[in-house]
């Protein structure tokens, strides 16, 4: 790496140089077919929002099978496998990968580096609409002979090629076509996240002042970029075993009492490359979950983020470390015990940089000047959750805990607590902090308080009892459970309390989405930097930003992103760009005469 | 300044700020497209790679279950083979040297190309620019042809674990090659519609490392297929 200071080296052109900035000129380049980051992160996140409420519809139709089995004759078994399949996806991939990376990183990274734009603005338009076709075909996938693929989401061979499983015909074969265009619009779109980040940032501007949101979604991206290869290559063997009837992961089995043509493939690789994919996948939703919470929590505790460089080293070790992990998915699969033990031990060592960040953003609320508003009341609950679905990690990191509660739901409310609710707290309070920027509008507070405490507190009241039902035995994908000896008539009535509380808090998210239209046109007009923050995207000339974000000159950075409560500063926050002879000064403290 | 050194920085401190004023943005000294090309390069790469390694995987539990069945009896190694659980490698084929060599040429022709366009010979840089377009294209259409000899001389993807490999690597790798494609008829294009040698050498640069870079994919793959 190069350090580019004048002495350094010559001269690096700078990728937001006016005479390479897009203009549209068209309704339709400006609005449909723009290369504008910020018009393609609206784009990202209004398509991710549309298939995220298909996602919530179908966890509403599991939740009322769960709860209220043998009551509602549209939810046939083969749906309810097709549900599990279709939501899971969706959340982890169409949803949250798209949202923080697509929608969040093309926002922020340009506007908080100082660039006017990404680096290939083309190819940065083409990921999204590559990204739309991925989303059109999985949806595509309901509506074909036999619906949707119900093998899981984890889509593991023999099983979601064979007869039996819903969606084997088309679903399964649309499912991975989906997720091949995905990754490729991905690649697009991660090209420009990397370049940007490291070449296009605006002059004062190094690498430890970014932001903290920006190192998330930059280290994330990296991780997608090295980890969807492995999704991508086991997609394309899947389906060449569904289509061609090769062996890359089929053994030779015998099928409805016939022997099929496969022979000699290995079930156990398609989940080593599904799990180097998958857990890295984690982090890819989580780390950019880091980086912004970090920014909201210091922006509303008005003080700077507690262990910066700590933190910045945690997000890279975190990234570093989740390549190694990937097999404590598959203790059960028959591996090496040698090799449980050892991804055991590296599970426990990657919970040493999340505890640095957690501690972190503990110690900067600790007598910080908090201000509860909607964003940080989100931050503070992000932190709660990940905090519990982080230690009922641990649980499972270990082989001797995880065997028993394997494929249980208590595996279920893990992975909803850490990956589930705790980056879409993130979500919600991102977009509450930054829908001023966005709209030049406020959210509607009172609405987002609703919205806030029957999201959290309904989050618990579905997952943790979910630990419970885990505990005593109760498996996951089970279409029902019927009268089954181990499993008291308790569960009956949790499930049906947990299936209650899901719809409510789904309810909660339709007022949230309400508001966030309604709010458009009669919002309260958001002043000039609403929340003070130092970063930025928030010092443009106009908010919202214009095209080419900057007017005529990019900005100029003299400080890192955290100046806030500086002592001698008049004000409690330092803009990046506020040079350091324009910095108002208290007026001097006088000592009071006893 | 190293990575380390760079993360190690208090950025908070007034006399780090001193220096960081100075900072012009960049971090690495080469144009931006070309280090999203590199970034492209590692991606690839690790797709490559990825499927080796799932090449080899299934390389050695062949080889051990062949083991297996050898040291159990005759017969039961001759159920083996017919199932196709046995590994047969894959066929020599005259034409995947042709193809080997084809793609070699197309380099080398983009090589050309590279140094046309750095001399500003604009007639040099059309005769490259349609060679390596020719040669390339011919690759493609000799790796279809292999395939439909595999077939013709009954090795079928579903039978047989190494042609299966070799189809899945021999289809990406093309896909790799095909993509490549277009930016260079881009060239064409911009030629056409009377661009300046010298306002293309950038893209002729790109496209030229992008072609050694998927000669080299090439060769390791196919010595790894030949090899085992």
């Amino acid at each position: 790496m190069v350090d580019v200071t004048p002495s350094a080296v010559d001269y690096v052109a700078p990728a937001h140089e006016e005479d390479e900035l897009y203009h549209p000129h068209s309704f339709l380049t400006k609005y449909i077919w723009s290369q504008d980051a910020k018009i393609i992160a609206i784009q990202y996140a209004g398509t991710a929002t549309a298939i995220g409420l298909v996602a919530l519809v179908l966890s509403w139709m599991m939740r009322l099978q769960l709860g209220f089995p043998d009551t509602f004759s549209f939810i046939a078994p083969e749906a309810y496998y097709q549900f599990i399949t279709v939501h899971g996806m969706i959340m982890v991939i169409y949803l949250l990968t798209a949202l923080f990376l697509g929608g969040f990183g093309n926002y922020l990274i340009p506007l908080m580096v100082g660039a006017r734009d990404m680096v290939f603005p083309y190819v940065n338009m083409l990921s999204y609409w590559v990204y739309l076709l991925a989303v059109l075909v999985l949806v595509a996938s309901f509506f074909v002979p036999g619906g949707a693929t119900g093998a899981g989401w984890t889509l593991y061979p023999p099983q979601s090629i064979l007869q039996g499983t819903p969606g084997r015909d088309y679903g399964i074969i649309l499912m991975l076509v989906s997720l091949i265009i995905f990754i490729i619009g991905f690649t697009m779109g991660g090209l420009n996240y990397v370049v940007t980040v490291l070449q296009a940032r605006c002059k004062g501007m190094t690498l430890m002042r970014l932001p903290l949101s920006v190192w998330g979604i930059f280290v994330a991206t990296i991780l997608a970029l090295l980890a969807f290869p492995a999704l991508f290559v086991g997609c394309v063997m899947t389906l060449f075993d569904r289509i061609l009837g090769t062996s890359f992961f089929m053994p030779k089995i015998v099928e409805f009492g016939e022997q099929l043509g496969y022979a000699g493939g290995s079930p156990i690789l398609f989940q080593h490359l599904f799990w180097f994919f998958g857990h890295p996948e984690v982090y890819i939703v989580a780390l950019p979950a880091f980086g912004i919470v970090s920014d909201l929590i210091s922006t509303h505790a008005r003080k700077n983020i507690f262990g910066y460089r700590m933190m910045v080293w945690a997000i890279v070790a975190i990234g570093g470390l989740s390549f190694v992990v990937w097999a404590h998915h598959m203790y059960v699969s028959g591996m090496n015990p040698y090799f449980g033990f050892f991804f055991a031990t590296t599970t426990l060592i990657i919970a040493v940089p999340t505890a640095i960040k957690v501690y972190n953003w503990v110690l900067t609320l600790w007598r910080a000047n908090i201000h509860l508003t909607t964003p940080m009341l989100f931050a503070i609950a992000f932190i709660l959750t990940f905090v519990n679905g982080g230690i009922t990690g641990l649980f499972l990191g270990n082989v001797v805990v995880d065997v028993p509660l394997s494929d249980t739901m208590f595996v279920v409310a893990h992975f909803h607590m850490v990956m589930g609710v705790a980056p879409l707290l993130v979500i919600f309070g991102a977009i509450y902090h930054w829908y001023p920027l966005v709209t030049g509008r406020m959210l509607n507070k009172t609405f987002g308080l609703i919205h806030f405490w029957v999201t959290f507190v309904g989050a618990y009241l579905i997952f943790f009892p979910m630990h419970y039902l885990g505990f005593i035995g109760v498996p996951r994908r089970y279409f029902e459970i019927k009268d089954t000896s181990f499993i008291p008539d308790t569960v009956h009535d949790l499930n049906m309390f947990i299936s209650v509380v899901a719809l409510i808090v789904g309810a909660a998210q339709m007022l949230f989405l309400f508001n966030l239209i309604w709010s458009i046109w009669h919002g309260r007009k958001a002043e000039r930097n609403p929340w003070h923050a130092t970063t930025l995207e928030w010092q443009t000339p106009e908010m919202p930003p214009g095209h080419g974000n900057w007017g005529k000159e990019t900005p100029v950075v003299y400080r890192w992103a955290y100046d806030y409560s500086v002592p001698g500063a008049a004000q409690d926050y330092l803009p990046q760009n506020m040079p350091p002879d324009q910095v108002p000064h208290a007026a001097p403290h006088r000592l009071q005469p006893a | 300044m190293g990575i380390l050194a760079k993360l190690s920085e208090k950025p908070w401190e007034k006399s780090q700020s001193e220096r960081d004023n100075l900072h012009e943005g960049g971090t690495f000294s080469m144009p931006t497209a070309w280090l999203g090309l590199n970034v492209l390069f590692a991606v690839i790469g690790v797709l490559f790679l990825l499927l080796s390694i799932a090449y080899y995987h299934h390389r050695i539990i062949h080889a051990l279950e062949y083991q297996a069945a050898a040291a159990q009896s005759a017969s039961f190694l001759d159920l083996c083979l017919a199932s196709g659980t046995a590994w047969f490698g894959l066929p020599k084929l005259w034409l995947l040297w042709v193809n080997t060599g084809i793609l070699f040429a197309g380099s080398l022709a983009m090589q050309g190309l590279q140094t046309a366009t750095r001399r500003g010979e604009a007639q040099s840089v059309r005769d490259y620019l349609i060679i390596a377009g020719a040669l390339t294209s011919a690759f493609l259409v000799g790796q279809i042809l292999v395939g439909r000899q595999l077939s013709a001389l009954g090795f079928f993807a579903a039978t047989t674990p190494a042609v299966a490999f070799f189809l899945i690597i021999a289809l990406l790798h093309g896909l790799h090659v095909f993509g490549g494609l277009l930016p260079l008829g881009r060239v064409g294009q911009r030629l056409m519609r009377g661009d300046k040698v010298a306002d293309l050498r950038l893209i002729v640069e790109l496209c030229t490392a992008y072609w050694h870079f998927l000669l080299v994919v090439w060769l390791l793959l196919f010595g790894m297929l030949l090899l085992t």
